[in-house]
């Protein structure tokens, strides 16, 4: 009997205690992502980053450790526009995590938040593996890191309203740097 | 209201022949020479909203997507050439009965069409996704193969999943044939699985909140495909339990390993034999099959790109044990019907690799045996004897893919689960995949 309520306590712990962190789990697609999300959140978020930048982030395989990361996730962040289509919507789907499902807040994609360039006309795969959201490759342009700066602190807020001033204020920070980068680029 | 429409009116005026400015200077454009002090503060104020305007985000315009509404279909064609050393009439693994109605072997020689499926497949609301797989055989017949449901909205790693699905246990039986590496399923998988293990079941999945991927499944189901059989009975005809775990090792290398157990009770499961004298009978089994299943897959990719080279190491053992009744010439051909306890466990495993040693091509070796373990058949032994053999088969395989979406492949493979006899079989095959991007399962 005795055993048995050890057991039963340590299983509680193991489902209530290990889940509980402090700081916001995000879980980003690329290392830009990863890199912005980890300048507005500051220590208040705690970022795994799920691809990194010798890999094509289209050529992944929805593996364990994605599985395993995806499901604590508070927060993802990732591009869009079909550059994740062969892995992610397995990894979200399984996850067992409500709360990153698309549509859902804890869900962000940036290329909702810029003007996509090179939207096809016609979708035909005799011209390869065309993306119909238009060209998925968005970071390459550093107007583009503003917008998504600007949608993403809104977005942290809006996950963590109880840290929302912080990253409006880390916001307000990398905004002003961010434009003088560009200015210092042009 | 008027004003508003005047003021939307203007500036639709000044940001329109902004777009037909950059195209060209129109010559029929009034010029305004005679603008008073009003005009001039209402240009400045407009132009300055203008530049607002344009340093502000632009409007969301939200990718479309393959299926804004419809669900994502995809289908996959699949075609082979095959040539046999020997009859695939007289396929048999010895040792190792299957019912007639399980297809297993190298299918038939010459020209035909593999097995062509058809998927659909989309989420339904916030809280399901649904998919079917409908499975055209090379013989005009067609079948579900999958046809479930599954939660999306539940949370702390809950998964449900209903319907028509193959079962979550092993390495393979999980995947599509169009995605297995070889043209055929290992003969372990035939022998105890007849090829895939789907059935009509409901599964509960949890994945722990943990940074190693730690995932424990149980199904229960009808229990109809192989090892089960169909019965007329409330309740499950089957149930399965299982566990994986999985993570990385460094950036270039991930592994999953699984530990499974099937356990079904088929009822007057009838399969042909052959007897001491060597002649064909039909028996039936009735009893409880326990099918125990350890998996090891390990993927390599340097830096964790995979496009250039990648290796993949597989392995699986399953090992079952079958015990309850056996009925010897159960329909009475032979006038020699006997019941008899039975009770065997046999064990099987097979090891493969694959190697992509430049783009787009990859080379596949898979060696497989099974053990025919020990099997006594009771009263039964004077009709009945385990033969003294263990089947192996020796496999290799080529294939190119010019694109994601499209694979060629040649294999070459040396089967010997006939007593005494070798077949050598040689396939080429095509896999092609239009419609809905694949999933990249790992």
């Amino acid at each position: 009997m005795k055993t048995v309520k050890q057991w039963l306590l340590l299983s509680a712990l193991f489902l209530f205690v290990v889940p509980a962190h402090a700081a916001l789990q995000v879980f980003a697609c690329e290392p830009e992502w990863g890199a912005l999300a980890q300048e507005l959140g500051g220590d208040r978020v705690s970022v795994y980053v799920a691809t990194n930048a010798l890999q094509d982030p289209h050529q992944v395989q929805a593996k364990p450790s994605l599985l395993a990361r995806a499901r604590r996730a508070n927060l993802v962040v990732c591009t869009g526009a079909e550059l994740e289509i062969g892995w992610l919507s397995i990894v979200l789907r399984q996850s067992g995590n409500d709360a990153v499902q698309p549509g859902k807040p804890g869900y962000f994609e940036a290329s909702h938040y810029v003007q996509m360039l090179e939207v096809p006309t016609r979708l035909d795969r005799s011209a390869g593996d065309v993306h119909p959201g238009g060209n998925p490759h968005i970071q390459t342009d550093p107007r583009n890191i503003g917008r998504v700066a600007t949608a993403l602190a809104q977005r942290l807020g809006e996950v963590d309203p109880a840290n929302a001033s912080f990253y409006q204020a880390h916001y307000q920070d990398f905004a002003k740097r961010w434009d003088a980068a560009i200015q210092r680029w042009q | 209201m008027l004003r508003k429409t005047m003021r939307a009116a203007i500036l639709a005026a000044f940001v329109m022949p902004a777009a037909a400015l950059a195209a060209g200077n129109d010559p029929t454009a009034p010029t305004d020479t005679g603008a008073s002090q009003t005009d001039e503060q209402r240009l400045q104020s407009l132009e300055q909203r203008v530049k607002q305007l344009e340093s502000a985000p632009p409007p969301v315009a939200p990718p479309s997507s393959i299926g804004s509404f419809n669900p994502a279909v995809s289908l996959i064609l699949s075609g082979l050439y095959t040539n046999l050393s020997q009859d695939p009439a007289n396929y048999r693994i010895t040792g190792f009965a299957v019912p007639s109605d399980t297809e297993i072997g190298p299918g038939s020689r010459g020209f035909s069409l593999a097995e062509s499926e058809l998927g659909i497949y989309a989420n339904i609301d916030p809280y399901f996704y649904g998919a079917l797989n409908y499975s055209l055989h090379p013989d005009d017949t067609a079948s579900v193969e999958e046809a479930f449901i599954q939660t999306i909205a539940l949370s702390n790693g809950l998964t449900v999943k209903a319907g028509r699905f193959f079962s979550g246990i092993g390495y393979l039986n999980e995947q599509h044939a169009h995605v297995w590496d070889f043209v055929d399923a290992p003969l372990a998988y035939q022998a105890f699985l007849g090829t895939q293990f789907g059935d009509d079941a409901v599964q509960v999945r949890w994945l722990a909140p943990t940074d190693t991927f730690l995932e424990f499944g149980a199904e229960l189901g009808r229990g109809r495909p192989f090892p089960g059989s169909d019965r007329n009975k409330n309740g499950s005809g089957a149930g399965t339990v299982f566990a994986h775990v999985g993570g990385d090792v460094g950036v270039s290398s991930s592994w999953r390993a699984g530990l499974s157990t099937l356990q079904t009770s088929p009822k007057d499961r009838t399969f042909t034999d052959t007897n001491i004298a060597g002649a064909d009978v039909t028996n039936s089994f009735s009893g409880d099959s326990h099918l125990w299943i350890a998996d090891f897959v390990w993927k390599y990719a340097p830096n964790g790109n995979p496009i250039h080279t990648n290796f993949k190491l597989q392995a699986e053992y399953l090992r079952r044990r079958e015990n309850g009744d056996l009925t010897y010439d159960s329909n009475g051909a032979l006038g020699a019907t006997n019941t008899a306890s039975y009770d065997a466990t046999q064990s099987g495993w097979y090891l493969q690799g694959v190697y992509q040693f430049m783009p787009y091509w990859r080379i596949g070796l898979r060696t497989e045996r099974l053990d025919r373990g020990t099997v006594d058949y009771s009263s039964n032994s004077a009709n009945l004897a385990p033969q003294d053999f263990n089947p192996s088969k020796n496999s290799v395989m080529v294939d190119y893919s010019p694109s994601e979406f499209s694979r060629i492949r040649v294999q070459f493979a040396q089967d010997k689960s006939r007593q005494g006899v070798t077949d050598n079989q040689a396939f080429v095959q095509y896999l092609m995949s239009l419609g809905a991007h694949g999933a990249h399962q790992f």
